[in-house]
């Protein structure tokens, strides 16, 4: 008896466990431990040829972690004083890492076990500004490196020195041949098995949401702040600055068939549901010894702490494919991924100055495969009437062949000046029709309301593995640039958009009510502070008062303000706010809920927005948040009525 | 002789531009003259300035001290500078003719090896003057120091006392011209005549650096002439510990009350406007009586329109300096019918502007316009005023003009091997992009600038505060130098200069080639800086010497074909019989070991150029300061 009731303990924990985290029965996060003096905010990551870890710090060092397999690495200070490393690669027997201002090789010449060459390889202008971070190296496979800029932040973003925005190829001995622009924040990028490359985006101004886009010579990937430079005489880019209108209004797919230089993104990644921040991109070349998803690529995000999973393929020439949750929980920002010698992925992590789901200001961890198979949707390949998905187990044939268990709809992202985008032309799809193999692996669905360049978001909820399990990750975003054969077959569904939620007037008063006659009682102004911040975390009001109060975004992110109710309101209220899909940014992020008394929307960088509304009469400790996803277990507030 | 004081003058502002930096907005302006009061310069060219004199002193051109011989300072030819030519132990002091209560000192002061002398103020309290070149922790008998107070009838080893050490060692090479500045208040008495107020010494300032803030003094310092304390005294120059020399004394004495502010009151707007508003025609939220002017009395942050109406009580007749700072805030001033400023809400709160006008004593009255459409979170404005005999202070309240809490600095320190670190680094109010910046183990630091392929600046003490880097974004990325820098001209310092009338680029110019080639650590890890320019391939080195302020630069080249070397610029530089060369006058020296130089006037300023041989070469060169 008392051997059942541990058992069913340790599995109701289990179960527990799972549910905060249902990929970590399959996939572990394990901490590489850092010694207390290394603050090891993780710029780059590469192994040397001795199986060390080097890593490049945004301190300026690069530290050698031997055994970083173990819990006892051993670190050692390579180098340091180089300027905000944010990207490490190792060839030839020494380091490239990109500073600031230029692509440095190191190498310890006298064997002493620290680097006393620092070679500029090749070095780019600077304007001052923070925000021209530089990133890379990584390799071709002719061994030319590559190297993307950041552009600068002025409030919006800004080529203000020569090849901000732009992707850059390098020689070994320093010849640079700019290869494409349109870039806004290109902190990721890979030269995938064919030697072709990818880069991630970061939602941002003329960017709708996260994405990652096939980068070729002369393409324009959509931020037009780079065209500056696509003049020079060595520039690619058939664009000039300024031919971008400020709003093309249509979307970046669209605008691509339009502009033969412009590159549409192969995949997306919606914004909030999977990620705010895309970083690193890895691809699974492990053969098998990492699970299920070899040859499949695993994009890292910063904001939120968390790994995602791209099937893409290629249609003729063009690339696109689907995007998967994969699993959450990473300690910090994740900046960096690389394969470890033993085929677990490293992922080196910083928060500073862009504060994350995983608090703690920098870490370094593993994720190391169980060898347990999770229960997931293995491939999903567009098909001219719908898609073809591949389970890395046998699905029930009840469920895996029933239409009802699968639902799809499809949207876009404006392609405008506007800092991020709204869902907009969402579609609900129609799968009339499933073809379930005979080993139950691949489901055939036959869906009607397909559109090509859009999003298309199907959900498999219904779906349960042989042994009855559900799914872990149940929703894929497939990004439908091409289909095989070139022609669309699905038929179009009858133009019935989902409504949107109208935001209910009562709780967002912008207005002064003309029953005050005097006016406010009190006003009250609040505003932000870089690292996820209100600027006052304390107001106070009388109970009853007229209050008037302007929130003031002067971040460079977007924030909302929502008032709850006093005690756990504002913890549900988060919970809430994280469940919203599709729908939540046409609703600010703001749920439905009888805990939020008033909210602001979504405000713009620079913008602000005020409410007048009545303090509540009882007393007490209201709590105010924003629920941006990713802000709301840190940026808090108290409005203490009394 | 300001320029200095523009550099010290910049230092508590670029840690605020740090804070709120925003390179669409104009933020530090650029170093030009600026309106202020005048300072009452003591004349030189004969003794009436002073009670006492000649005697052990004389009149001069100029000065000057071989660093190397002990106590020796020969006066040169012309007016201007007063020397003390007496030997150690003999001598008498010099006494101004005026005495003073509260006041504004600078003057620059030029010691000898092993000379010592000292600043008192009211002939009571003594600035030390040491040769404390090459001295690693000051005492308050150290240059800048504070001189310790003393009492015979204490136990031997306890009678010298509240002795102030300076900061950090800012003194400079005997022979060189050192500048010190002293904001100080005379000890304040009752009617009997009692003290009811310690003299301080609000602020000491040595070559650009704080050496001392606050310091209050409970009597006079050793061997004081005066045993008493009162509300006025006269400038003191020490002239009986050695030879020392002295000039450009001005002041500005404080003996009239503040300017203060009557009948004020405050009408509160909101709007959003871009340009101030008519506010006749807007509903008034607020009218109140106040008795402070400041930024949260408009209890919100943005969208306010503040007017503040009532009148100044001015002290003394004469010029008024008025100084605003605003974070993205219009500022209007309007006194009696002057309008003093209009200012646009496009500046953040570092970026000061002045105005003078002259004002009868009496009152005046007076409007103070703040407005604020937008830009929340940048807060805070400030109004200060400065008249005759009027020390500058606040109209605003101090929390008015308060921005954020300073984070936890981080600093860099110098090691047992040469410590490197990349930054952008400000030289001459600008970004400098690509700086390496060097901590050598003998305690000089340095910072070369490879985009260019220049030193920038050179300084010792402590190496480097790398908060603005790397706290939060690190928003400035600017690699703040610990301690007294001495700033170099900043141009390539390799060009080839096709004749004497050209003038030397400070950046690479259209057809020239420059390509960085990084840098190679050897022993000590010490860097050597590789560069190729127009072919040719260079190497850069430094050393410093432990115990003195010495550079040694080395530059090897293999092919110097038409390449002249820039060695430094100034407003003055001059050769002085020992052959070493006295930089901008006198703010630092360089050794040539004996080569022959070219000093030219180009573009305003001079400079000291070295031609090239062809072929392979190294030039070395020391600099000291």
């Amino acid at each position: 008896m008392r051997a059942f009731l541990i058992f069913l303990f340790c599995s109701l924990l289990g179960t527990l466990f799972a549910q905060q985290n249902p990929m970590s029965a399959y996939y572990k996060i394990v901490d590489v431990p850092i010694p207390d003096e290394v603050v090891l905010e993780v710029g780059g990551l590469a192994l040397n040829d001795e199986d060390q870890l080097g890593v490049s710090t945004r301190r300026g060092e690069v530290w050698l972690i031997d055994r970083p397999y173990s819990q006892n690495p051993d670190y050692q200070l390579f180098a340091k004083g180089l300027h905000e490393p944010l990207g490490l690669a190792f060839r030839d027997q020494g380091f490239y890492a990109t500073q600031r201002g230029e692509l440095t090789r190191l190498e310890d010449r006298d064997g002493n076990g620290k680097a006393d060459v620092f070679r500029t390889v090749y070095s780019w202008p600077l304007s001052g500004n923070y925000h021209d971070y530089s990133y890379g190296p990584k390799f071709l496979p002719n061994g030319d490196m590559l190297v993307t800029l950041n552009l600068s932040w002025i409030g919006h973003g800004a080529s203000l020195s020569k090849w901000r925005g732009w992707l850059l190829k390098i020689t070994p001995d320093g010849d640079m041949e700019p290869l494409a622009t349109g870039l806004r924040s290109p902190a990721g990028f890979v030269v995938n098995g064919k030697g072709d490359v990818f880069y991630t985006e970061n939602q941002g101004d003329w960017v709708g949401s996260g994405r990652m886009t096939h980068l070729e010579k002369g393409d324009f990937a959509g931020n037009p702040a780079g065209l500056r430079w696509a003049s020079e005489p060595n520039s690619p880019v058939k664009l000039t600055a300024g031919s971008i209108p400020d709003y093309p209004g249509m979307s970046l797919f669209e605008y691509a068939k339009k502009v033969p230089a412009v590159k549409a993104p192969a995949v997306w990644f919606p914004h909030t549901i999977l990620g705010i921040s895309t970083s690193d991109i890895l691809v699974d070349n492990t053969g098998g010894k990492f699970g299920p998803f070899e040859g499949q690529w695993f994009v890292g995000d910063q904001g939120h702490s968390k790994i995602m999973r791209v099937y893409m393929e290629e249609i003729d020439g063009v690339y696109q494919g689907a995007a998967f949750g994969f699993i959450d929980g990473f300690s910090s920002g994740i900046l960096r991924m690389i394969w470890g010698s033993d085929n677990s992925m490293f992922v080196g992590m910083t928060s500073r100055g862009w504060s994350a789901t995983g608090k703690a200001p920098y870490g370094l961890q593993r994720l190391v495969w169980s060898g347990q198979t999770p229960f997931e949707i293995k491939t999903m390949q567009a098909q001219p009437d719908g898609f073809l998905l591949t389970f890395t187990e046998p699905v029930s044939k009840a469920s895996g062949s029933d239409p009802a268990a699968y639902e799809v709809t499809s949207f876009n992202y404006k392609y405008h000046k506007t800092y991020g985008s709204p869902i907009v032309d969402q579609q609900d799809g129609e799968v009339y029709k499933v073809e379930l193999s005979d080993d139950g692996l691949s489901a055939r669905l036959y869906i009607r309301g397909m559109r090509i360049g859009f999003i298309h978001q199907v959900v498999a909820e219904g779906v349960r593995s042989g042994k009855g399990g559900a799914l872990v990750h149940n929703t894929g975003y497939y990004t439908l640039n091409a289909v095989p054969g070139g022609e669309l077959k699905s038929a179009p569904v009858g133009g019935d958009e989902s409504g949107m939620a109208d935001a209910a007037a009562a709780k967002r008063p912008n207005t002064m009510p003309s029953s005050w006659t005097e006016g406010p009682e009190v006003e009250l102004s609040l505003g932000t502070q870089p690292g996820l911040k209100y600027d006052e975390t304390v107001l106070m009001v009388d109970a009853g008062a007229k209050v008037k109060l302007t929130f003031s975004n002067s971040d460079d992110m977007l924030h909302n303000l929502v008032i709850v109710k006093p005690g756990e309101a504002v913890d549900k209220v988060a919970e809430l706010s994280m469940k919203l899909g599709l729908k939540g940014e046409e609703m600010n992020y703001v749920p439905e809920s009888d805990l939020i008394l008033y909210h602001t929307g979504i405000l713009q960088p620079e913008t602000s927005e005020t409410l007048y509304f009545n303090a509540p009469e009882e007393p007490g400790y209201y709590m105010y948040v924003c629920t941006f996803p990713g802000h709301a277990q840190v940026m808090r507030g108290t409005m203490i009525v009394e | 002789m300001t320029v200095k004081y523009r550099l010290a003058w910049l230092l508590p502002l670029l840690w605020l531009s740090a804070c709120t930096s925003d390179p669409e907005l104009p933020t530090t302006p650029e170093p030009e003259p600026e309106p202020a009061l005048p300072f009452t310069t003591v004349d030189l060219s004969d003794f009436s300035g002073f009670k006492s004199g000649p005697e052990n002193w004389a009149i001069a051109g100029g000065a000057y001290a071989d660093r190397a011989q002990k106590l020796t300072m020969e006066p040169l030819e012309g007016t201007g500078v007063i020397v003390n030519t007496a030997p150690a132990r003999s001598g008498e002091h010099l006494f101004t003719a005026f005495e003073h209560g509260d006041i504004e000192l600078e003057l620059e002061v030029m010691t000898a090896k092993n000379s010592n002398s000292g600043i008192y103020l009211q002939g009571r309290y003594e600035v030390q003057v040491f040769d404390s070149w090459g001295v690693d922790t000051p005492q308050h008998s150290d240059m800048g120091g504070i001189y310790q107070r003393w009492d015979d009838n204490a136990p031997k080893g306890e009678r010298g006392y509240e002795g102030h050490p300076p900061e950090m060692n800012a003194a400079k090479a005997p022979g060189l011209w050192q500048q010190v500045r002293v904001l100080f208040h005379a000890p304040r008495f009752d009617d009997n005549g009692q003290k009811i107020q310690d003299a301080v010494f609000r602020e000491v300032w040595l070559n650009g650096i704080k050496v001392h803030e606050n310091v209050e003094l409970t009597g006079p310092t050793r061997a004081a002439p005066f045993a008493d304390e009162g509300p006025t005294g006269p400038i003191m120059l020490q002239g009986d510990h050695g030879p020392v020399a002295y000039r450009n004394i001005r002041y500005k004495r404080y003996d009239n009350p503040p300017v203060k502010l009557s009948n004020l009151t405050v009408a509160q707007y909101e709007t959003k406007s871009e340009e101030i508003p008519d506010w006749d025609t807007m509903q008034v939220q607020s009218t109140l009586p106040v008795d402070s002017i400041s930024f949260h009395q408009a209890g919100t942050r943005q969208g306010f329109l503040l007017v503040y109406e009532g009148e100044m009580v001015v002290p003394a007749t004469g010029d008024y300096l008025f100084t605003t700072y605003a974070n993205r805030t219009a500022v209007r001033f309007i006194v009696g019918q002057d309008t003093l400023f209009e200012r646009s809400n496009q500046y953040s709160i570092d970026a000061k502007a002045k105005a003078i006008t002259e004002l009868s004593a009496g009152t005046v009255p007076f409007q103070l316009v703040f407005h604020k459409p937008g830009n929340g979170w940048r807060r805070g404005f400030g109004l200060e005023v400065e008249g005759p005999g009027v020390e500058q202070h606040a109209l605003t309240t101090p929390a008015s003009a308060k921005q954020g809490p300073k984070p936890e600095p981080i600093f860099i320190e110098a090691e047992s091997e040469a410590i490197l670190q990349r930054c952008f680094m400000l030289h001459e109010g600008k970004k400098r992009t690509h700086t390496v910046a060097v901590a050598t183990p003998q305690g000089i630091h340095y910072a070369y600038d490879v985009e260019r392929g220049t030193l920038l600046k050179a300084w010792s003490g402590g190496f480097m505060d790398a908060t603005d880097m790397w706290h939060e974004r690190g928003e400035a990325q600017l690699g703040q130098t610990l301690g007294m820098a001495i700033t170099f001209h900043g141009d390539p310092e390799l060009y080839p200069l096709q004749d004497e009338s050209t003038p030397w680029p400070d950046t690479l110019t259209a057809g020239q080639t420059y390509r960085p080639e990084g840098y190679e650590l050897g022993t000590e890890g010490h860097p050597t800086f590789l560069y190729e320019v127009d072919g040719a391939s260079v190497e850069v080195q430094h050393r410093a010497a432990a115990g003195e302020r010495r550079l040694t630069r080395s530059l090897t080249v293999d092919k110097g074909d038409g390449f002249w070397l820039k060695l430094g610029d100034g407003s003055i530089i001059e050769q002085l019989p020992d052959g070493t060369f006295a930089i901008n006058n006198y703010q630092y020296l360089i050794d040539l070991g004996g080569k022959e130089a070219v000093l030219r006037q180009s573009a305003g300023q001079m400079e000291l150029l070295l031609a090239l041989d062809p072929g392979a070469q190294t030039i070395q060169y020391d600099i000291i300061w």
